[in-house]
């Protein structure tokens, strides 16, 4: 862990490792080893072991129109520092994942470990905590609070959340993120008066003032013409690779895949995904 | 805690039209029902001050509201009057203070109040500047007349003229201000009060002129013979009372037929009082009632709308949380996408019904200090607005 993740407003969970129901679903084959053990083998690993590990992963939608869709991963890793893209037609279930992964939705099978927590065993309060204080998110739309400043949207986190410490640095933090992302001098202005490019700037911003270990990123260029996209990946990389952090960021744009260590072809990993029940 | 009271004020400010509109819409459903309450309460302690400070009032027969109310407020009524001589016959039989009043009259549309001296000393009238009217054509001002016309000691009013275009009707008095009362808060500071005898003088009854003998024109001497002379109703009156004028003022007719309103009784004792009424009641041709008893039955017919009123305010009020409510769950509705994402970010559920409720509390908190404003002021200015009513 380097000198920035030390930085990350840190949280102990309650070590409720008793066996989640997710841990014994019938298609999965038993832990060779307790939960417990599980666990505490997984804390004295996990300082070299993957960021986000995923096993027998399983996962389904209600039932919508006569359409199910199940998301099945029998292993995935990602590692510290690691940028690595999702891919794949819609209805793949790239945003499936990166929900599981942030803990916004929970398996109904498998074990989803994240920095040594498994964060299909914690309630919804934890996985929340977890999620505002080690995760930031980043989404297509934005999603900036329109009537409070720029500089409020990329506070936000500890405006909601009294698991996130207020220091007095928080500021000075976020103006550095903004000058970084080139948004200082419209810091003030709310998110009507800002460009598209400047929006998802500081949703960036918003989604990096926590220092989190892993950004998720779903399709934020999606709504940004060619030149401005690019400017913001640029910008969004230069962060993620002084921080040291994890990039996971889906995407529908093949030209920027050469910027990513490593590509996740949904259509290879979900063997299950889009299922009809019924036939036409 | 903090930041989500800083994100639902900022909500608020952003949407100011709205939040305002909703503060208004909760603080009237508020303000209605305690203001009502209040100007109810107020009116009736202030009818019922006044009616218990008049024992016995009595007056011609028809409405006893509007005797009581004619007499205890001066107001304008068609009600018919009562001789002098009843007044005087009530005078000398029964013990107690006994005082006439006439209002028929106004000066600049308020009520000239035409009484006995003993009024200003039963009512506790006193003058904080000059003295009482202490001869005909004299005028003291209640306290608010003074204020609203800017007028003090030393200055002249005149009379409102009722017929301006039939000569034979008196001038317009003008009459000399010779004092301002002390406030009363009640309707004694929106009077002016004259002696009895200049009362007459409005009536026409009484006035005062040059010496008929000397006119010269003859088209003004109708007739003349060695004791009487007859002028024309086109001879000019004096239409203000001097000290060289004064002593040519005398009343043609019977005294004991001179009208008045009401006349008012400070009996002595209980006693005297239901004697009095009996008196009166059997046997003269008017009537005399307790306006306590009168000001009961007219509060009685108000406290009946209250309750009408007040059923209206429940169901405004009712009406109110309804539209509250479902503004709030539109809300939530058009803010739907908001709080997903804030889900999404990790705030707690807590957090988030702590938005909607830091919001709500916040507009409940204004409608509620605007109310109390509002009702204060009510309260503050609620003399003049029982004055209106």
């Amino acid at each position: 862990m380097n000198v920035v993740s030390l930085m990350v407003p840190t949280l102990v969970f309650g070590l409720d490792l008793g066996s989640h129901p997710s841990d014994n679903c019938d298609a999965m084959p038993p832990s060779s080893i307790s939960p417990a053990a599980d666990d505490d083998a997984a804390r004295v690993v996990h300082r070299r072991s993957p960021l986000i590990s995923i096993d027998q992963l399983l996962f389904t939608y209600a039932q919508v129109e006569r359409h199910a869709f199940s998301l099945k991963v029998d292993r995935l890793e990602i590692g510290n520092s690691e940028h690595v893209a999702c891919i794949g037609p819609s209805g793949t279930g790239k945003t499936t994942l990166i929900n599981l992964i942030a803990g916004i939705l929970t398996p109904e099978c498998g074990r989803i470990t994240f920095d040594g927590t498994t964060i299909s065993n914690l309630d919804d309060a934890r996985r929340r905590a977890l999620r505002i204080s080690s995760i930031g998110l980043v989404f297509q739309e934005f999603e900036l609070l329109e009537y409070v400043t720029a500089l409020d949207n990329i506070l936000l986190p500890y405006l909601i959340s009294d698991t996130l410490r207020r220091t007095p640095d928080i500021r000075v933090r976020a103006a550095r993120l903004a000058e970084s992302m080139r948004i200082s001098h419209v810091l003030h202005r709310r998110p009507k008066r800002l460009s598209q490019g400047e929006r998802q700037r500081v949703a960036i911003c918003r989604s990096m003032i926590t220092e989190p270990k892993l950004i998720i990123a779903d399709e934020p260029t999606g709504n940004l013409d060619p030149e401005t996209a690019d400017i913001t990946l640029d910008l969004l990389f230069n962060e993620i690779r002084k921080r040291d952090a994890t990039l996971l960021m889906v995407t529908h744009n093949h030209s920027v895949l050469d910027r990513f260590q490593r590509i996740i072809d949904m259509t290879e990993l979900n063997a299950t995904c889009s299922t009809p029940i019924l036939n036409h | 805690m903090i930041g989500l009271l800083y994100l639902s004020l900022k909500h608020l400010l952003y949407h100011r039209v709205q939040t305002t509109i909703l503060t208004l819409s909760i603080a009237v459903a508020m303000v209605l029902p305690a203001a009502s309450k209040m100007l109810i309460s107020r009116y009736q302690q202030n009818l019922t001050a006044r009616a218990d400070n008049t024992p016995l009032i009595a007056g011609a027969k028809g409405n006893r509201f509007e005797l009581a109310l004619t007499a205890l407020y001066f107001r304008q009524s068609s009600l018919a009057t009562i001789s002098y001589s009843e007044y005087e016959r009530a005078r000398d039989k029964h013990p107690g203070v006994v005082v006439p009043l006439n209002c028929r009259f106004t000066a600049r549309d308020y009520p000239i109040v035409g009484v006995g001296f003993e009024y200003f000393r039963e009512r506790g009238l006193k003058p904080i500047d000059g003295t009482l009217p202490l001869q005909m054509g004299d005028v003291v001002l209640g306290k608010n007349v003074a204020e609203a016309l800017q007028l003090r000691t030393g200055d002249a009013l005149f009379s409102d003229q009722k017929e301006i275009y039939d000569i034979s009707k008196p001038p317009a008095l003008k009459m000399h201000i010779t004092g301002v009362l002390g406030e009363s808060r009640s309707a004694d500071d929106d009077a002016v009060f004259v002696d009895i005898k200049t009362i007459w003088i409005l009536e026409g009854i009484a006035h005062g002129h040059g010496d008929v003998k000397k006119i010269d024109n003859p088209k003004m001497l109708l007739g003349k013979t060695e004791e009487t002379v007859v002028v024309s109703p086109a001879y000019i009156e004096y239409n203000e009372i001097t000290p060289e004028n004064i002593a040519s003022y005398h009343i043609h007719g019977d005294s004991s037929t001179l009208p008045l309103t009401a006349f008012l009784v400070w009996p002595k004792d209980d006693k005297a009082a239901t004697i009095l009424k009996g008196d009166i009641n059997l046997e003269t041709d008017y009537q005399m009632v307790v306006p306590r008893a009168v000001i009961d039955d007219l509060m009685a017919v108000v406290f009946r709308i209250k309750t009408v009123f007040d059923t209206l305010s429940a169901v405004l009020a009712a009406s109110t949380i309804l539209l509250t409510i479902l503004v709030i769950l539109l809300n939530m509705r058009i803010r739907a996408r908001e709080i997903e994402t804030l889900h999404k970010i990790g705030c707690s559920r807590f957090a988030v019904g702590g938005l909607y409720v830091f919001e709500l509390v916040a507009i409940l908190a204004m409608s509620v200090a605007l109310a109390a404003l509002v009702t204060t002021v009510v309260s503050t200015v609620l003399p003049d607005l029982i004055r209106m009513v």
